[in-house]
């Protein structure tokens, strides 16, 4: 009776070891699932800032591990909600999604109609729909009195007195930025004037109460190689407490998520300013 | 420098002189008598009544020597497995200091046990002397490839000690090392990039190469030159009997061969040339595009006299194609070489000489056939003298060199400046070594490099190489190498990215200081009948390699900085070798670790020194190969197995605005779009397997052969990631399950 049996089995045998060779090799070939992105618990990349001079705020806002770059969705994001609250009254605005077009790279700036109040602290939150966020608070700095002019110049070409223009600014903490806007007429050019900014960030020299600037108008018109300026504007910005030093960073190692990020669940940075223009020489409104 | 050179030239002729002073010597070179080839590892035997009394093995030249011989009457036995044993009657007369005898080997119709002398066996991948392996080309047959016949790039993948990227580039890293530390001789000539952008081939196929010294670490003074590793190869030359030749085709690639001689028994030339085809069958099949094409060409004319054996050798190999067929990178390289080689007898003297001139060019470059984004070439002439004087369990080399190198790159960004540069280098030095036979149980083989390259400080590189047989005999041995290691060039490709091979060679590009090495290993051999077991234990620390700085932004033209890196690893490898049966396990462990200062650190992680696995970090790897040859047929099977390769795994992706300095602000401009990295290198690559099967028959007849191969490389059709590309969040996977038939007809 049991040789059959055994018979039976040595017959079976190699068909289960077929087909046990044949599974395994499938399940080798299995494809793997791989992600490839970091489990940062990272949503949103925040860039931009409130200005107390501004009657309506935009802020850029994409999410992270969405597409590639840029320009991966030129339509509005329908399963993101981005609301900016004023924290001390709890007033909360839904923040409206725009596309903006640079060359062919659609980025997604958010915007309300909004002044911000100086010394008030506003919290911007973009949530997906899932409930998982990023946020930002931000206070706004405190206003500051108009910088003052020291010598005023003349005018702004060759032949005039080349001394620099000291500007003195009192009443800010967190300097932001400096910026000597001028106005020129192109050479061989009818058509008005054009604008070049400079930024003199790097250039504030910290004194009590506050920072003394230098504006080299001479030094930025041989660089631009220019023959003169028609206006000249500065441009002052107080930063918010978290405004970082970005003087002493270069561009690349700006770029660098770690560098500057104060979001929550989020990279980048939002910040807050209040500024003021000095009308150094010349009138806008006559050349533009 | 140049009272260097005389020193030892004067050295070489004192030598000589001391030599030719002593008793009687007996040397020649051992060949095939079929076509005239060396044979390497020949055993040579002096017998007196039926004892031996000395003995010798011949190296890759088939030279052998056996000094220090009584004058009287004796019987030389000279064996090699495959071939009828020689034997002749000496009579050395006291008049003789030195006598040459020159034996050709009859191939033996069936194979004869018969070994005179017991020797170490030296090749196999079973075989390891602190770093070296020679392998042959039934080594290579062993392992299925695509193709017609055994490829050292297929064979080299086998190895513990080897980690390449993937199926295609043609990067090889031994040790830790990356490939521009690697130093790759052809015939003694330098040679960049052999390794085809098809990974399972290089311009070294088992049917053109006589033998190739691998050294993954710790090699002698007599090389020069990188900081890693030494891929030795010796091509062989053509049959100086008859003409053959061979035709062959597979999916992959086709090609043919002619030999034959131009002088009976003395001269020979041999040509071959292969052309890929993978690019035209790949849609059918493999049922993808694979726009890979790549040739190579090879001459060799060689002549071979009593004393002497010279040859000129010329090799040309051309690669193009995009790794990633999705993308608009296309990669070109070319190699051209020019090698001339002569080895001989000094006349009266135990000393032979081996001179090498050579011509190298390598190209590389990325981008248009016009109009190259980047493109990179190096040029190099170089000349180098070798003595070696074998004086009974002594022997002495000695040397020198001289090279000249032209370095040009030519780099061109989008939004970047043009960034050309050329360097030109010359380098001269020498080498002195020996190796010593403490009785039975201890070799020791002491050398020195010195290197001067114009504009560099002198390099004083000593190294030692050392066998410990405890018990005294090979069965069970020791080995250790140390040495320190400079190099004066080297190649700079975007470590970051997988799917760029693009090298651009640069000399010493960090404040002129040279790349250098220490390099320690420690090994085991234990052989067991027909099993041979080898564990080896290794350490690399490398010290000032270039590296380019960690950037959120992509590009080639990033500032290099300097990086160290250790290296530890474990080889082990289980070889079983019986008649017909041929079974391999090998196992990898590595370790490897940069330390790179960068400013830029201190930003994004708190530290401006930063510790990181590099990319060819391959911490586990496992390789098992079996062949049979039961005469005409053969099969072999491959199972490779190979843990994850570090990348740096992203957050995501945006654009950077500068609004700090308020030139730009969210409604003004798009930014500088940037991906968001982690830190470098925290992530892993998934594991990585895959069998390869291949099987053949040769049908003979008195006048051809023709060998059918079928096979399949990953059988199972694992879905293997070669990289992912972060940039257009896609995976690059390797090659699916590839079957293929190879047909090759070749004369008798």
């Amino acid at each position: 009776m049991n040789a059959p049996e055994r018979t039976d089995i040595h017959s079976r045998k190699p068909i289960w070891l077929g087909i046990a060779l044949g599974l395994a090799l499938v399940l080798l070939g299995c494809e793997t699932t791989f992600e490839p992105f970091s489990e940062g618990g990272l949503d949103f990349s925040i860039l931009g800032f409130l200005d107390a001079e501004r009657d309506t705020q935009f802020v850029r806002i994409e999410p992270l591990q969405d597409g590639i770059f840029l320009g991966s969705t030129d339509q509005p994001f329908d399963d993101i909600d981005v609301t900016l609250e004023h924290v001390s009254s709890g007033h909360r605005m839904v923040m409206k999604d725009s596309i903006f077009w640079f060359s062919e790279s659609a980025v997604h700036n958010f915007w309300t109609p909004l002044r911000p109040t100086p010394g008030e602290t506003y919290r911007l939150t973009a949530r997906y729909q899932d409930g998982s966020q990023s946020l930002v608070d931000v206070t706004m700095p405190d206003s500051f009195p108009l910088p003052s002019l020291i010598n005023p110049p003349e005018c702004l070409s060759a032949g005039c007195e080349a001394e620099p223009i000291e500007i003195h600014i009192s009443g800010i903490d967190n300097l932001a930025a400096i910026i000597a806007s001028y106005r020129f007429i192109p050479p061989n050019d009818t058509t008005g004037c054009e604008l070049i900014r400079v930024s003199y960030l790097e250039e504030a020299i910290p004194a009590e109460p506050g920072y003394v600037i230098r504006i080299n108008w001479l030094r930025d018109m041989q660089r631009l190689v220019l023959e003169g300026f028609e206006t000249l504007d500065v441009w002052v910005a107080a930063g918010d407490p978290e405004w970082p030093d970005v003087t002493a960073l270069d561009f690349e190692t700006l770029l660098f998520p770690q560098t500057v990020s104060n979001i929550d669940n989020g990279v980048g940075f939002f910040g807050g300013i209040t500024s003021k223009t000095l009308h150094v020489f010349g009138d806008a409104r006559t050349c533009r | 420098m140049r009272s260097c050179a005389l020193s030892l030239l004067a050295a070489s002729f004192l030598l000589t002189s001391f030599a030719a002073a002593q008793d009687v010597t007996l040397r020649g070179f051992v060949t095939d008598a079929t076509n005239g080839q060396p044979l390497l590892g020949a055993n040579v035997a002096l017998l007196q009544a039926d004892e031996i009394l000395r003995g010798g093995v011949t190296n890759e030249q088939g030279i052998f020597s056996i000094s220090r011989i009584a004058p009287g009457r004796y019987v030389l036995a000279v064996s090699y497995v495959g071939y009828a044993t020689h034997r002749d009657t000496l009579r050395l007369g006291r008049d003789v200091l030195v006598l040459q005898v020159n034996v050709a080997l009859e191939p033996a119709a069936k194979e004869i046990d018969e070994v005179v002398v017991t020797t170490e066996r030296d090749t196999g991948a079973g075989k390891v002397d602190a770093g070296l392996q020679r392998i042959r080309p039934k080594d290579m047959q062993r392992i299925p490839t695509p193709g017609p016949s055994g490829d050292l790039a297929g064979y080299l993948q086998s190895l513990p000690a080897i980690v390449s990227m993937g199926d295609r580039g043609g990067q090889v890293f031994v040790r830790g090392g990356t490939p521009s530390q690697n130093l790759i001789l052809m015939d003694g000539s330098l040679i960049y990039k052999p390794f085809h952008i098809i990974g399972f081939f290089s311009a070294f196929p088992e049917d053109l190469v006589s033998n190739v010294d691998l050294y993954a670490g710790g090699f002698g003074a007599r090389y020069s030159g990188r900081i890693s590793s030494v891929i030795d190869v010796t091509m062989r030359g053509g049959n100086n009997r008859r003409f053959q030749g061979s035709a062959s085709i597979s999916p992959f690639l086709t090609g043919a061969r002619l030999e034959g001689p131009i002088k009976k028994g003395q001269a020979s030339i041999l040509g071959s040339f292969r052309t890929s085809l993978i690019e035209e069958t790949a849609p059918d099949v493999l049922g993808q595009v694979l726009p890979l094409r790549f040739e190579d060409w090879f001459f060799k004319i060689q002549n071979v006299g009593d004393r002497s054996r010279c040859s000129a050798s010329a090799m040309y190999t051309y690669d193009r194609g995009r790794i990633d067929a999705e993308r608009d990178d296309v990669f070109r390289w070319q190699n051209t070489v020019l090698a001339g080689q002569c080895t001989g007898f000094t006349p009266n003297s135990k000393v032979y000489s081996n001179i090498n001139v050579g011509f190298t060019h390598a190209g590389n470059a990325i981008g248009s056939a016009g109009q190259p984004e980047r493109s990179a070439d190096a040029w190099r002439i170089n000349v180098d003298v070798n003595f070696t004087l074998i004086d009974a369990d002594k022997e002495i080399s000695w040397g020198a060199f001289g090279r000249a190198d032209d370095l040009t790159y030519r780099l061109r960004e989008q939004f970047h400046a043009f960034n050309d540069n050329e360097d030109f280098l010359i380098e001269i030095g020498g080498y002195v070594g020996g190796k010593w036979k403490i009785g039975q149980k201890l070799d020791l083989h002491p050398s020195l490099s010195l290197t001067l390259p114009f504009e560099h400080k002198l390099g004083l590189e000593p190294r030692l190489r050392m066998k410990w047989r405890p018990w005294g005999t090979v069965a069970r041995e020791v080995s250790a190498a140390i040495g320190l290691y400079h190099q004066t060039f080297i190649g700079i490709s975007d470590e970051r990215d997988a799917g760029s091979v693009f090298t651009a060679w640069v000399a010493s590009p960090l404040e002129e200081v040279r790349a250098r090495a220490l390099h320690m290993l420690l090994g085991w051999q234990q052989r067991m009948g027909p099993f041979n077991l080898v564990v080896e234990g290794y350490y690399k620390r490398l010290n000032n390699i270039p590296v380019p700085i960690w950037s959120a932004i992509a590009r080639f033209t990033t500032t290099l900085t300097s990086a160290n890196s250790d290296i530890v690893g474990l080889d082990t490898r289980l070889e079983f070798q019986r008649r017909r049966m041929y079974a391999y396990l090998g196992y990898g462990y590595s370790w490897i670790e940069y330390t790179s200062r960068q400013d830029h650190f201190a930003v994004i992680a708190d530290d401006a020194i930063q510790t990181y696995h590099p990319p060819h970090d391959r911490r586990h790897q496992l390789n098992a190969v079996a062949s049979w040859t039961p005469g005409k047929f053969e099969a072999s099977v491959r199972w490779q197995f190979g843990t994850g390769l570090p990348y740096t795994q992203p957050l995501g992706f945006d654009s950077m605005i500068d609004m700090f300095t308020f030139v730009s602000g969210p409604t003004t401009s798009l930014g500088q779009p940037r991906v968001l990295f982690d830190k470098p290198y925290q992530g892993r690559l998934p594991t990585y397997h895959r069998l390869d099967l291949s099987a053949g028959y040769t049908f003979d007849t008195r006048t051809v052969g023709v060998t059918l191969q079928a096979g399949a490389i990953n059988l199972y059709d694992r879905v293997n990631l070669f990289y992912y590309d972060v940039f257009e969040l896609r995976r690059v996977d390797q090659l699916p399950i590839t079957p293929y038939v190879s047909l090759k007809v070749e004369t008798r």
